[in-house]
């Protein structure tokens, strides 16, 4: 059963791919711009960080690991599951009951329903700020890296999750995606300097509302040697897997709500 | 000159349309504000004599943090998206053949983009802004520099993506290039970063490049970091970009309405 998914989705993802490789030039510029956005992003970083070597305990190569982290994990999130941006226009189009109708899980099936390819050039240029600022920072073990991989995908389902989880409001309001805004602002800014620099009201808002400080943070600060400059509880470092795990529970049962209500609108 | 200006109005009443989407722009700037006040609230506090070695203090550098997000709103939209598309749907042709400068065409609609953005956006973003974060707001000629640093700014963005939107008619494919050019642009213009906080070598090229006339001189006559006859010098560097970029812009449009004559026979 779980062999099959896998094949098909396979299947379904190659497909994809080779529709958007249908144009080399297009899909060579396009990862390539984007892998130069991603780098710009951490390019920034070091600048700031030639005039003030060292920010609230973090250093160079430590801010850079912690911005090229949620580029990785950002890149995840778009190649494979950008679709959740759109799911407000797919569904006033009128494209989003096909995947009702196939023979598979809606989930599935959504899920599986494009790849694009500009997320391997934010993967590209989170992974090469990762190598650049990993070979700077001493004490790695297999261990960790092994644990980096888990955190990188649970990153991405974190931002999957919170994506989605506005995204599903198109079933009950029928728009939506104008919020979609807001949620990647504070993804693409709060996830680039330690939470410790913003004040209390921005701390809480991010590690317990919108918990986007899972994502790089909190994770960095475990893995950069077990600090703790958070104003809350020090075990919040280790909770970066299981936040993401409780979060796509909650937006897979959201999401089941929301299919039942649209189709109790739609008939 | 009314057609221009009836066509300032036109988008303008177009674009009052979309109220709800205004506000969440708004709330959008204002968490980037935020955002970009604490970031660098936290790099002062963390830099050792950091005010004295680049002479602007941490309430300056805040506040030019907070204006570059406010005056970001301001700036010309890419045409290259909307160029694309209208190449491959071909009525390009008919946008050219109007009674109008096609150049002036698209400055009129950026204008009105322009004062839309300046009632819906910067007025209550400014408001917000003195409200909640007293800052130091420049007076008499520095203020008067200022607006008129600004429009130049406005100028200077308009014509660089009016230049990099041209390119959208040889390549109908824009989507990288517009890419690139929104990355340098953040970049060079001192939008993320203030260029004196670049190292020595790479600012004293970026100051030479049109970019930093967008970002880097409003915002430093505005925080006092640029003053007394560097004003005028600052002023006339902008106005000789933009110059230089408006014939640029003129040389390729002549040369592209050459060249869709004669593919067009």
């Amino acid at each position: 059963m779980i062999g099959r998914h896998i094949k098909l989705y396979l299947a379904m993802q190659s497909a994809n791919l080779r529709s958007h490789m249908a144009y080399p030039l297009n899909f060579a510029i396009g990862v390539l711009s984007i892998t130069f956005l991603g780098l710009s992003f951490i390019l920034v970083s070091w600048v700031i960080t030639q005039k003030v070597p060292i920010i609230n305990g973090w250093s160079t190569y430590e801010l850079i690991f912690m911005t090229s982290l949620r580029r990785t994990t950002h890149g995840i999130f778009i190649a494979f599951f950008v679709q959740s941006w759109f799911l407000d226009s797919l569904i006033r189009n009128g494209e989003f009951d096909r995947f009702l109708v196939r023979p598979l899980n809606p989930m599935f099936s959504f899920a599986a329903h494009n790849i694009q390819i500009y997320g391997f050039g934010d993967m590209l240029a989170g992974i090469i700020g990762l190598a650049v600022s990993m070979a700077h920072i001493p004490d790695w073990t297999f261990g960790k890296i092994v644990y980096l991989l888990v955190i990188v995908f649970s990153g991405a389902a974190i931002e999957w999750s919170l994506q989605m989880l506005i995204g599903c409001m198109v079933f009950w309001t029928l728009q939506g995606g104008a919020m979609r805004n807001i949620l990647d602002q504070l993804l693409a800014q709060f996830t680039r300097y330690p939470l410790s620099i913003y004040n209390g009201a921005l701390q809480v808002l991010l590690t317990f509302v919108l918990p986007v400080a899972f994502i790089s943070y909190y994770p960095s600060s475990f893995l950069l040697g077990n600090r703790s400059d958070s104003t809350f509880s020090p075990l919040l470092m280790y909770l970066t897997p299981l936040v993401a795990l409780l979060l796509v529970s909650v937006t897979y049962f959201v999401w089941t709500k929301g299919l039942n209500a649209y189709k109790g609108a739609g008939t | 000159m009314g057609k221009y200006a009836a066509y300032t109005i036109t988008t303008l009443k177009n674009t009052q349309v979309y109220k709800f989407d205004v506000l969440l722009r708004v709330i959008n700037s204002f968490i980037l504000v935020i955002a970009f006040r604490e970031v660098w609230r936290a790099i002062y506090a963390n830099g050792q004599g950091l005010a004295l070695s680049t002479g602007v203090t941490s309430q300056g550098m805040q506040t030019y943090a907070m204006l570059s997000v406010i005056l970001f709103a301001i700036m010309p939209p890419s045409i290259s998206y909307e160029i694309s598309d209208k190449v491959r749907d071909g009525s390009i042709v008919f946008d050219m053949q109007k009674p109008w400068d096609y150049e002036w065409m698209h400055f009129s609609k950026a204008a009105g983009v322009f004062l839309y953005s300046m009632v819906y956006a910067v007025i209550p973003q400014l408001v917000a802004v003195f409200l909640f974060f007293p800052i130091d707001y420049p007076a008499g000629v520095q203020a008067a520099a200022f607006a008129a640093s600004v429009l130049l700014a406005f100028l200077l963005s308009f014509l660089i993506n009016f230049i990099v939107g041209m390119t959208a008619i040889l390549f109908t494919e824009t989507w990288g290039i517009e890419m690139f050019k929104s990355v340098i642009t953040d970049i060079c213009s001192g939008a993320m970063v203030p260029l004196w906080f670049f190292p020595d070598a790479v600012s004293r090229v970026l100051l030479w490049l049109p970019f930093q006339g967008i970002f880097n001189i409003p915002l430093s006559l505005f925080i006092g970091k640029i003053t007394g006859t560097a004003i005028w010098e600052q002023l006339a560097f902008q106005a000789a970009w933009c110059l230089i970029l408006l014939l640029l812009s003129r040389v390729i449009l002549a040369w592209i309405e050459r060249k869709l004559v004669i593919t067009g026979g």
